[in-house]
């Protein structure tokens, strides 16, 4: 019972939904909007769900003084004092979300704009730096299709720059020579005579004609981007959509159960 | 510019700053800045759902039907009023997780309901939405009077096909099965390597906002704040 | 052979601060640079630039503070463009700790075209008044003439009465402007209530009149009679043309943006709002019953919204499109992320989606086409010495490879 419930309710939800889909008329369009805006309701608790185990988590580490139990003090900190924000603003102006509490130290479109802010944008700031450093360690031009990518890749980057586009495609030609010359020396005779000749080319062309390399380099990206990476993009959208159908018909069905067994 | 703003602004330097320190190595300063958002973070979405969901799709709407019915004596507003009971019962089933697997099976029930309303959806949404749309977006006039146009419709079809046929896992890749997946790859390969062009950009962009407000709204401000001030 | 390994291999604080270096020294520089506009931007841009004035644009705010930099230019753009356009903005947000954002921008966005009108605005004000004051003028010379011709002393008294009325109607008004200059919603609701005390006082003080006098003097009461109706007409047209100049000049909370706020669910939302808005949004953001907001009178699905732009960083323009493009046919545009846009051509190409703005590039090309410098244009200098350095970087790691690898095998040899 306690497992065949949840999965009977899961079928009926799931059915209900699908027949609404093709009889939208009464009654069942006012009622799958009833049940849609249920589903909305229960999103709204299920936001609080996570409050529970960081205040005992923390609590717990404060209580017993265990290794860095500081650090949990400045979560419930941080935890308490933007609730208490919340709480006071919603109380003054009837709705947490005022634009005047930014003018207010401790008001909590303040506490939005100078805490949380600065903390959410600089920790994916921080990625920047580790993309930079891992592109220069991963990417090395030692197959044909680590090549391709790294051509694609710096190709949609010169295109989307604003200056300096003359000198980042001669960097390019000399990539792909380096790379043919490599290659020809490596026994790879044909891989490396036409890397070396598309390297040389661009090298040339590039130099011979700057102004048209700076109007075409948007082109390029542009045809690279509406061209093979869409077709690439949508076969793998495809193939994704299908393994969505196919994981939502198996939940439906009830062949699929881990989300009941995680409670 | 007022204090709020210039104690606000130097808080947030603060902690861009800590969490910059990061690069360097890890350090209490990086560590108090990321507890510090663990415990925002979650007092955002209680707030939030406080307000929007307990108050304003429960609370209020009770209360509007309520009072409705009390001044006409409508049946549609009492059952309005009192129909909230099933999502708000089945929200409390929810937050039962919080008090162990013992009582915690009961929010089987509610989560039973989202799942299988999101998979019903889930299933209409991506064929009606995406797989119909897309596989016709595909079949393009291959003859048109623009040689260019052409090529890019021959490209495309041949990609999105190859593409789906290298990720066909049932059957070993060799033979023409080979070769399509073959120029499937080179496909995937060109696609991320757009992919990561622009998430460069992207990440970059991440990084100039931040060393934008330390330069200007930081730096540049506390200057003109001091020169107000004198 | 040593610094070639060394260049396969640098330490990687060298890079994170030739980053730094490359990011803050062209920011410090304003370098403006001219460009070309992609075709994804141009489209999302001739997609709201065509729409009529006073069409409903709705903006859903997908995105959080760390996604700032790129999708915050592109809202502010898209914002201004849409005043610009006298487009109705309905604000929206599926990410708690991003709606902030959405609001800022919007709020922003209207106080700063109340900004760049209010000379306009003033004009506009202050030449209804003067309309106004000839027939107050007028009216109160109307009154002393009958006042002279049929009973001075009585009606002398009457007159200040109704001179202090007018008077203290015009002090409401203008001190309603002073207390609600950024509120302009309370300021209307002021007016409109002074302009109603004004009413009644009128009508009491006229039926007091009628009551002492008509006995003693019918005519000299038709007179007032006529008189008052006529400035009554008077002050309605004031209202009116100051409601007008108001449309024109300024915008408004409730009559050219909403904020209806959050609410949890992004999928059930999008379908459900297919059919009714209100069923999940009965409210605003600060409890104000959406059919009282003058603008959402009339708007209650997809239908009666012209166009939805969409700022994401993550799977939530395609939740849109699946949903409210395929099964209720809105048209729909999007802000989003580098890392995002390459999964949006496809939609693209297949004409699900309008346009859509690409990252800093795509949102300084927006700015470029509404002429308007913000955030996108002054960092684009830096992005672009940003990618010059990892192209470099790689070039150099490949190239140092190569040789360590030619090294390799002839050492092997």
């Amino acid at each position: 019972m306690k497992r065949t419930l949840p999965l009977i309710i899961t079928f009926l939800a799931g059915v209900f939904v699908v027949v609404t889909f093709f009889i939208p008329r009464e009654p069942f369009g006012s009622l799958e909007q009833r049940m849609l805006v249920w589903y909305s309701i229960l999103g709204g608790f299920t936001l609080l769900l996570g409050i529970d185990s960081l205040i005992k988590h923390h609590t717990r580490k404060v209580a017993r003084r265990e290794k860095d139990w500081f650090y949990s003090l400045v979560t419930l900190f941080g935890l308490f004092g933007t609730l208490a924000a919340g709480i006071v603003t919603w109380a003054k102006y009837g709705t947490p979300l005022e634009l005047a509490s930014l003018n207010e130290v401790g008001g909590f479109f303040w506490v939005y704009k100078w805490i949380m802010v600065p903390l959410q944008g600089t920790m994916f700031a921080l990625l920047a730096f580790f993309i930079a450093s891992a592109a220069y360690r991963a990417f090395r031009a030692r197959t044909f299709d680590a090549t391709l990518l790294l051509i694609a890749a710096i190709l949609v980057m010169i295109g989307r720059l604003s200056m300096g586009v003359v000198p980042a495609t001669l960097v390019l030609a000399v990539l792909l020579v380096a790379a043919g010359i490599h290659r020809l020396l490596i026994r790879k005779p044909v891989f490396g005579a036409v890397l070396a000749a598309l390297g040389v080319g661009l090298g040339v062309l590039v130099l011979a004609f700057p102004q048209d390399a700076i109007r075409l380099a948007p082109q390029v990206q542009e045809w690279l981007m509406s061209v093979p990476q869409t077709a690439a993009r949508r076969g793998i959208l495809i193939g994704v959509t299908l393994g969505t159908i196919a994981m939502s018909i198996r939940i439906i069905l009830g062949i699929e159960r881990t989300y009941i067994s995680s409670t | 510019m007022n204090f709020s703003t210039i104690l606000g602004i130097w808080i947030a330097a603060t902690l861009t700053i800590a969490i910059l320190s990061f690069l360097y190595r890890d350090n209490p300063l990086y560590k108090f800045a990321e507890h510090l958002y663990v415990g925002v973070s979650v007092a955002y979405w209680v707030i939030y759902a406080a307000k929007f969901t307990m108050e304003q799709m429960v609370v209020n709407v009770f209360a509007d039907n309520w009072r409705v019915f009390l001044e006409t004596g409508s049946a549609t507003a009492f059952l309005e009023a009192w129909i909230l009971v099933i999502p708000t019962a089945l929200g409390f089933l929810m937050l039962t997780r919080w008090f162990g697997p013992r009582v915690g099976w009961l929010s089987r029930w509610p989560i039973a309901f989202t799942i299988g309303l999101g998979a019903g959806l889930g299933i209409t949404g991506s064929i009606q939405g995406i797989l119909l749309p897309q596989v016709q977006a595909t079949f393009l006039p291959l003859w048109t009077p623009d040689l260019w146009q052409v090529v890019a419709n021959l490209l495309l079809f041949v990609g999105v096909i190859s593409t789906i046929i290298y990720f066909y896992f049932s059957r070993p890749h060799k033979g023409l099965l080979g070769g399509v997946s073959r120029v499937g790859i080179t496909f995937i390969m060109v696609s991320f390597g757009a992919a990561f062009g622009y998430t460069v950009m992207s990440r970059v962009s991440l990084l100039i906002g931040r060393l934008y407000f330390l330069v200007y709204d930081w730096i540049v401000g506390t200057v003109d704040f001091f020169k107000a001030l004198l | 052979m040593k610094f070639l390994k060394w260049l396969t291999n640098i330490d990687r604080r060298i890079i994170f601060l030739l980053m730094i270096g490359v990011v803050l020294v062209p920011m410090l520089f304003t370098i403006p640079i001219p460009f070309e506009v992609g075709e994804p931007v141009r489209k999302a841009f001739n997609a709201i630039d065509t729409l009529k004035p006073g069409s409903v644009i709705m903006f859903s705010v997908d995105y959080d503070a760390t996604s700032y930099p790129e999708c915050q230019p592109m809202i502010v753009a898209i914002t201004n463009h849409a005043f610009r356009k006298d487009l109705r903005i309905i604000l929206l947000g599926h990410i708690p700790t991003g709606l902030p954002l959405g609001q800022e921008a919007v709020e922003r966005g209207a106080a700063e075209y109340n900004q760049n009108h209010e000379a306009e605005y003033q004009q506009a004000v202050e030449h209804a008044g003067e309309e106004l004051d000839k027939y107050t003028a007028g009216y109160q010379e109307a009154l002393k003439t009958a006042a002279a011709e049929f009973n001075q002393e009585y009606t002398l008294q009457h007159q200040e009465t109704l001179d202090s009325l007018v008077f203290h109607y015009l002090e409401e008004v203008d001190s309603a402007a002073i207390k609600f200059q950024k509120h302009i919603f309370e300021y209307w609701k002021a007016v409109q209530y002074a302009g109603e005390e004004f009413n009644r006082h009128a009508a009491e003080y006229q039926k007091i009149l009628k009551g002492d006098v008509r006995e003693q003097n019918p005519g000299y009461v038709r007179i007032l009679e006529r008189a008052a109706a006529e400035y009554n007409k008077h002050i309605t047209e004031y209202q009116e043309a100051l409601e007008h100049a108001a449309d024109q000049y300024l915008k408004r909370y409730g009559i050219d943006f909403v904020n209806l706020g959050y609410r949890p669910g992004m999928v059930p939302i999008i379908v459900g709002m297919g059919r009714e808005i209100r069923d999940f949004y009965r409210q605003d953001y600060q409890n104000i019953n959406v059919d009282s907001l003058p603008m959402m009178v009339g708007v209650h699905n997809y239908d009666d919204v012209a166009i939805l732009a969409s700022f994401a960083h993550g799977i939530q323009v395609e939740t849109w499109i699946a949903f409210a493009g395929a099964r209720f046919g809105q048209q729909i545009i999007g802000g989003v992320t580098g890392v995002v846009a390459p999964d949006l051509y496809p939609y693209l190409q297949s004409g699900q989606l309008a346009g859509f703005l690409g990252g800093l590039k795509g949102a300084s090309e927006y700015e470029s086409l509404i002429e308007r410098k913000g955030l996108a244009t002054r960092g684009m200098p830096a992005q672009s010495t940003a990618h010059i350095l990892v192209i470099i970087l790689i070039v150099i790691g490949s190239i140092a490879e190569f040789a360590m690898d030619l090294a390799e095998r002839r050492r092997r040899r």
